[in-house]
């Protein structure tokens, strides 16, 4: 796909987001029935269809260069969002290796580089940055190798160390997140970080996901989605800043819904890093508002179904209690009760 | 959101003697006392030379009757240091801990937040979960972190603790032992003034 960037968009004060006919056809819809509940929903992440989302390991859209801009504005406010424990260097040069290479290999209109032994040459047109370097040395590049390249790509990036049987959550940059904090959750092992997650435990989920991860082999990544709702195209939904996200969902009513209520869904991936043998967990968020949503008839149908059965706890847990029943209001005179098709195409 | 019942909410148990360590290392505050004179009871009886490897420290407290301060002072240890405050405390496991030799075991006993400041150190000098028991009593009061400010309130007994910074925060199970502390996040930022009842629930 040849993508045309739209590099003012803002996720925060006018939001200006939007997505393009192309990109609402492309959008990752979580819910492959018109119920929901957890799974372990763990898939190969194999290429998908040309134009779809997966059809490269690491997704580039029409809002790169807008998210890039975006995150550098939350850095620059707050600095902690980027960490990583000082054993994580090489993992860290792991993930600048696999971003680096799916990039300029999937995306050559965009991003090239060039390996000369140690001596690298990276180019981000979109960014306009020609940097050259050597890797494994730190000193080279203007910040850590995992900050520098996560601050050129779209999603949040959590490295987990593997030892004792777990996976400890010890690097990250984590700028777009759904409520969750990585300054507060660094070090943590895996079920510590998942702690807050309802009902999932009791279901085993985290036991079975752990035990799966432990065993992830290398150039076998695998891939889920998950999904949340968010007021305005906010990707800064971070717990830090709650106090000023948080009024959001208490504005919305049936008449606004379809302008201020997003989906919100994650394509997280998961890989083996070679040298390291640490974890990379990328975390890339899609949003779409609901007036965008229903230009899909078989969407606006079963996201209406999805939420408005949704699991109480799960109500709570995804922050909707105060505006899920607005969103179904908005939603239900999209809905004929006719059948959907199975699966998550469009039509 | 989730408040209780979130599992990084760490889990003690009653401290058990582990023969297999070369050195133990006491660590208690206050009511802590008594497990830890149990423990040091249970070992001695089973191996009765390795008071010559261990060392106490503890911090006295009028939470605690004075006969336990009189029996840990009497201890026949290599050592035994009280303190007056848990920071001094902690300074000085800081340096024991520096100069600690492989085979040291931990034992840690004490109310909750006095706990996860010790945990936080050990963690910081990467002792691992077999190196360690914990038993927890006394106040459940917690140290609370301020999601939005970063700073830590000490001894919060209540379900909503207003921070430093102002804001009325709801204290969650959420811990992280690095930062030895519980999440608080702002109880009314969905309806600014609208506070749930405050309750003391860490007692």
């Amino acid at each position: 796909m040849n993508v045309v960037f739209k590099p003012d968009e803002t996720f925060r004060d006018d939001f200006t987001f939007r997505n393009s006919p192309e990109a609402i056809r492309r959008f990752p819809l979580p819910f492959p029935e018109d119920r929901y509940m957890y799974s372990v929903n763990i898939e190969e992440h194999l290429p998908g269809p040309p134009g779809s989302v997966i059809e490269f390991p690491i997704d580039i859209d029409e809002h790169y260069v807008a998210e890039c801009r975006e995150r550098a504005l939350v850095l620059a406010e707050e600095p902690r969002r980027f960490q990583a424990l000082p054993h994580m260097m090489s993992s860290q040069w792991d993930c600048l290796e696999l971003i680096m290479e799916s990039l300029a290999r999937d995306y050559p209109q965009h991003f090239a580089l060039e390996r000369r032994g140690s001596r690298w040459v990276w180019t981000n047109r979109p960014l306009q940055i020609h940097q050259t370097f050597t890797f494994g040395d730190p000193a080279t590049l203007p910040q850590e190798p995992l900050e520098y390249i996560t601050r050129q790509a779209q999603g949040d990036w959590v490295v987990m160390d593997q030892r004792e049987g777990d996976l400890w959550c010890e690097a990250g940059m984590v700028t777009t997140q759904a409520d969750w904090s990585l300054d507060f959750d660094m070090g943590m092992s895996f079920k510590e970080w998942h702690g807050p997650v309802p009902l999932a435990h009791e279901m085993g989920v985290f036991d079975r996901a752990l035990k799966f991860l432990l065993n992830l082999r290398l150039n076998e990544p695998v891939r889920r989605l998950n999904w949340t709702m968010t007021i305005h195209p906010r990707l800064d939904t971070s717990p830090e800043n709650y106090y000023k996200w948080g009024p959001d969902r208490a504005t919305v009513t049936p008449q606004n819904a379809g302008n201020k209520a997003h989906l919100r869904v994650e394509l997280q991936g998961l890989w083996r890093l070679p040298r390291s043998n640490a974890i990379v967990f990328s975390i890339r968020a899609y949003l779409i508002s609901m007036q965008e949503l229903v230009t899909v008839p078989k969407w606006a149908r079963r996201v209406h179904r999805v939420l408005r059965d949704l699991h109480p706890a799960l109500v709570d847990y995804k922050g909707l209690s105060r505006y899920r029943d607005a969103v179904v209001e908005y939603l239900a005179p999209f809905d004929d009760g006719a059948p959907t098709s199975p699966g998550t195409a469009p039509e | 959101m989730l408040i209780t019942g979130i599992k990084s909410k760490p889990v003690y148990a009653p401290l058990q003697p582990d023969l297999r360590g070369r050195y133990h290392l006491m660590v208690g505050h206050g009511v802590g006392g008594e497990p830890l004179l149990r423990v040091l009871g249970d070992l001695q009886t089973a191996a009765p030379s390795s008071g010559a490897h261990t060392q106490i420290l503890y911090v006295t407290d009028a939470a605690a009757a004075d006969s336990i301060t009189g029996q840990i002072r009497a201890a026949k240890v290599a050592n035994v240091r009280l303190f007056e405050r848990g920071d001094e405390l902690l300074a000085a496991f800081q340096a024991v801990l520096a100069g600690s030799l492989m085979g040291t075991r931990l034992y840690v006993a004490g109310p909750e937040s006095f706990m996860g400041l010790v945990m936080r150190i050990a963690l910081q000098f990467n002792l691992n979960k077999d190196e360690i028991r914990a038993e927890e009593c006394g106040t459940l009061a917690r140290r609370v972190y301020c999601i939005h400010c970063c700073s830590a309130t000490e001894n919060v007994r209540t379900n909503i603790t207003q921070c430093g910074c102002g804001r009325w925060l709801v204290v969650r199970d959420h811990y992280s032992r690095r930062l030895a502390a519980y999440m608080g996040v702002m109880v009314d930022a969905e309806a600014p003034g609208e506070l749930p009842p405050v309750k003391e629930v860490f007692l």
